[in-house]
């Protein structure tokens, strides 16, 4: 017996005792946990830097089309053709251009495969994007109408449901050709770009990239901001427009264009006929990607002053827009 | 009173348990932002059901409140309908599926201010039922 207790084996254990293995996978486990939050952190200050690097593109693009053109390029033309439509020779997709006729409307059978081609610089890969159509390509960068609330040019007929509401005062819009002269508040104090995700294509589902429809007709973007907020968006009574971001070939505000009427991050609301407040809007925690029309690009925080928001969307307002950026 | 010391098994239990914490702790926090999101699909069939009942009872004088009390509630964003116009027929031309959702041509007829219109309507059936003017 006493031969048998002192057995080489019995001296030596020949491996860990369950409750060993158990604590080591704790406290590995632990170690995992703790390190995750700051590794999913990690990736995503890459992703934003790559959304933000897109953002620098689109804003040499600018520059290098004003250079060409001497002016800024239309935030839409006729057609619903768009600003970024109009970028693609300066990102390097000149074979893509080949594919759209300008001429013709962005729905026009002719545009089916434009529609649909992917433009690496035109996603944002914090955006999943899991619900849009094969038949339409993504885009996550928008170009600033400006402060107001009106989507086409100020109405001249007083028949019209819009007349007298100002137009826009950003620097894409319809038929836009904006100038550097006319862009008085300066190209540093005033926002060419910024991103909206894409949407879920589905209003039988409320998500933060819908524009909902408060069913009012605010005047001026102040009521627009408080009717907008008042809603309850788990009401799909105010679902009204979930085909978000795509495709970047169809110049929308729900595709191409933002506003500068309510902060980053806040919801966006249409009022039909014509009153819009889409917003800028991004997955990035805090805040928003914007270029600026001297092509610098900033990180703008949801809690922005809206004075400031509203005065960096105006081409010539006279606002003073300081410390605005992160 | 005393409470009585754990056995030495009872004692391996309350260990082992407290262990399977962190673990359950260890596979939340793998799993977390890698959920995906719900796989809805467009059911075009019953989205044309959809379209037609909403687009009958329309013709028939009933308000898109009506369709929202029904059960499942139908939410209809039409702002024509709304503001109380009339239709007296619709065709439904061409649909295909779009997204998680089903696209449908129609032309929508009535008195002025309707008139004769051309439009698209964008039907959703899961996770609810929504009928929407397109682009």
């Amino acid at each position: 017996m006493s031969h048998h207790l002192l057995s080489p084996s019995s001296r030596h254990p020949r491996g860990f005792t369950l409750v060993e293995l158990l604590v080591v996978i704790a406290i590995i486990g632990t170690l995992v946990g703790l390190l995750l939050p700051a590794v999913q952190a990690a990736r995503e200050a890459a992703r934003r830097s790559q959304c933000g690097n897109n953002v620098k593109q689109l804003g040499t693009a600018l520059q290098n089309y004003y250079s060409a053109k001497s002016s800024f390029p239309t935030g839409r033309n006729a057609m619903s053709i768009s600003t970024q439509t109009f970028l693609l020779p300066y990102i390097e997709q000149t074979t893509i251009l080949q594919l759209v006729d300008p001429t013709k409307a962005w729905n026009d059978p002719f545009h089916t495969t434009a529609a649909a081609t992917k433009v690496p610089t035109f996603i944002c890969a914090s955006d999943p994007a899991a619900y849009l159509p094969a038949t339409y390509a993504g885009n996550n960068y928008r170009f600033n109408q400006g402060s107001g609330i009106l989507w086409g040019n100020p109405p001249t007929a007083s028949s019209d449901p819009n007349f007298g509401i100002p137009g826009p005062d950003g620097v894409f819009f319809l038929d836009s050709r904006v100038r550097i002269q006319d862009i008085t508040d300066g190209t540093t104090q005033t926002a060419a770009i910024s991103e909206h995700g894409v949407g879920d294509f589905n209003n039988g589902l409320s998500s933060r990239t819908d524009t909902f429809w408060p069913q009012t007709t605010p005047a001026n973007a102040n009521e627009a901001v408080q009717q907008c907020q008042a809603i309850d968006t788990k009401n799909l009574s105010f679902q009204r427009f979930s085909n978000i971001g795509g495709p970047w070939l169809y110049g929308y505000h729900s595709t191409t264009i933002y506003f500068h009427s309510n902060v980053p991050n806040a919801r966006s609301c249409m009022f039909p006929p014509g009153r819009i407040m889409t917003t800028a809007q991004s997955s990035h925690p805090g805040g928003v990607m914007m270029g600026m029309c001297d092509a610098s690009v900033r990180f703008v925080s949801d809690d922005v002053d809206q004075t400031v928001w509203r005065g960096l969307g105006t081409k010539s307002g006279g606002e003073i827009v300081a410390g605005f950026a992160q | 009173m005393l409470t009585p010391e754990p056995s030495l098994s009872g004692r391996r239990r309350l260990l082992t348990q407290a262990s399977l914490l962190p673990l359950a702790a260890l596979a939340a926090s793998l799993t977390a932002g890698c959920a995906k999101p719900p796989d809805y699909k467009a059911e075009p069939d019953k989205a044309r059901a959809v379209l037609e009942s909403v687009l009958n009872a329309w013709k028939e004088g009933r308000t898109a409140v009506d369709l929202q009390k029904q059960s499942p509630p139908v939410y209809v964003a039409d702002e024509r309908w709304l503001k109380g116009a009339e239709l007296t027929s619709f065709t439904i031309h061409a649909s295909r599926p779009f997204g998680p959702s089903t696209r449908f041509e129609v032309t929508l007829e009535g008195p002025a201010p309707l008139g004769t219109k051309n439009v698209v309507y964008m039907v959703s059936t899961q996770p609810a039922i929504s009928v929407a003017l397109g682009d």
